[in-house]
């Protein structure tokens, strides 16, 4: 394995969880700079590659402009699909649920956590994807309440509730990835 | 010692740089290594870039739509790996003349600043 070949190995790990097509283009467009660089540098690797930048650092910088693949912002919400079941005795139509608001608590607080950090680290996209899935689930566990009587009526402030506390998610992922994309934007930038 | 921060030279070149990329690709589609010794050599060495600085920006450039980029084989007799070229579309063409206005109305006007000062 060549030198070049162990650094473009390492960006390819700094990339991880970017679209398969998105990195194996940037790797493939590196990997022709190098081969050009390496041979106008006498076959040396040891320059171009310094001059190219630490690994980690370029793979960073390329996961900010793409962000993570299609497949991983669908695990990402259907991990707050699944944290917002256990989530749905709080903020919800009704107070009536077989799960505890005991254990809801935790749930709810880990959901708003993992939203939150979707919506940094992915994207505000991936985030309000994040945001909605949380939402659907819950009103999965409100339909499928509905469906098990006895049920009782909802009520207008406990639709407005459930609504409102949808929309907090969706914000949730949205707000946070919208900031840090507008102040992590690079000097100079047209 | 010198009294200016390399800070300020560097924004001076952040700010600068996405212009100058503009005004290369305008003229043909290039290629990132080439870009980087264009950019060397007509600027006298001012715009020594990294290559981790400029293959980002022009990706940046690309998901703006300012440019395109597609594959291309080296001419027959070069040798090599095939090379990504970039190209300005329209509306990277639209963007460089209003960056460009902007940027001979901030020379224009910092050079006034500056005349008579040696």
């Amino acid at each position: 394995m060549s030198d070049v070949d162990v650094y473009l190995a390492q960006v390819r790990r700094s990339m991880f969880g970017m679209a398969p097509v998105v990195r194996e283009d940037i790797l493939r467009e590196l990997q022709s700079h190098l081969s050009e660089a390496v041979a106008g540098n006498g076959g040396d690797a040891a320059k171009p590659l310094r001059d190219a930048g630490p690994p980690n650092l370029i793979g960073r910088e390329y996961r900010q402009i793409y962000g993570f693949g299609t497949v991983f912002k669908l695990a990402f919400a259907t991990i707050a699909f699944i944290l917002a079941i256990p989530s749905s005795p709080i903020l919800q139509i009704t107070q009536e649920f077989p799960i505890p608001n005991i254990l809801a608590i935790p749930f709810l607080i880990v959901l708003v956590a993992w939203v939150l950090w979707v919506s940094v680290e992915a994207g505000s996209r991936a985030g309000i994807l994040a945001g909605i899935a949380a939402f659907l689930a819950r009103a999965v566990v409100e339909v499928w309440l509905a469906a098990m009587p006895p049920y009782p009526a909802p009520t207008a402030a406990g639709i407005g509730l459930f609504v409102a506390t949808g929309v907090v998610l969706v914000l949730l992922g949205w707000l946070p990835g919208t900031a840090k994309k507008a102040w992590s934007r690079p000097s100079g930038d047209l | 010692m010198a009294e200016i921060s390399p800070e300020w030279t560097a924004e001076l070149k952040r700010g600068s740089i996405q212009l100058c990329l503009l005004a290369l690709l305008s003229r043909e589609e290039k290629y990132g290594f080439q870009i980087l010794h264009e950019l060397r050599e007509t600027s006298n060495g001012f715009f020594d870039l990294k290559e981790g600085t400029l293959y980002p920006a022009l990706r940046r450039l690309e998901e703006r739509g300012f440019v395109e980029s597609h594959w291309k084989d080296p001419a027959t007799g070069e040798g090599g790996m095939p090379r990504k070229y970039y190209h300005l579309t329209d509306r990277g063409r639209t963007a460089l003349s209003e960056a460009l206005a902007i940027w001979r109305q901030m020379t224009a006007g910092a050079e006034k600043v500056l005349e008579g000062i040696r």
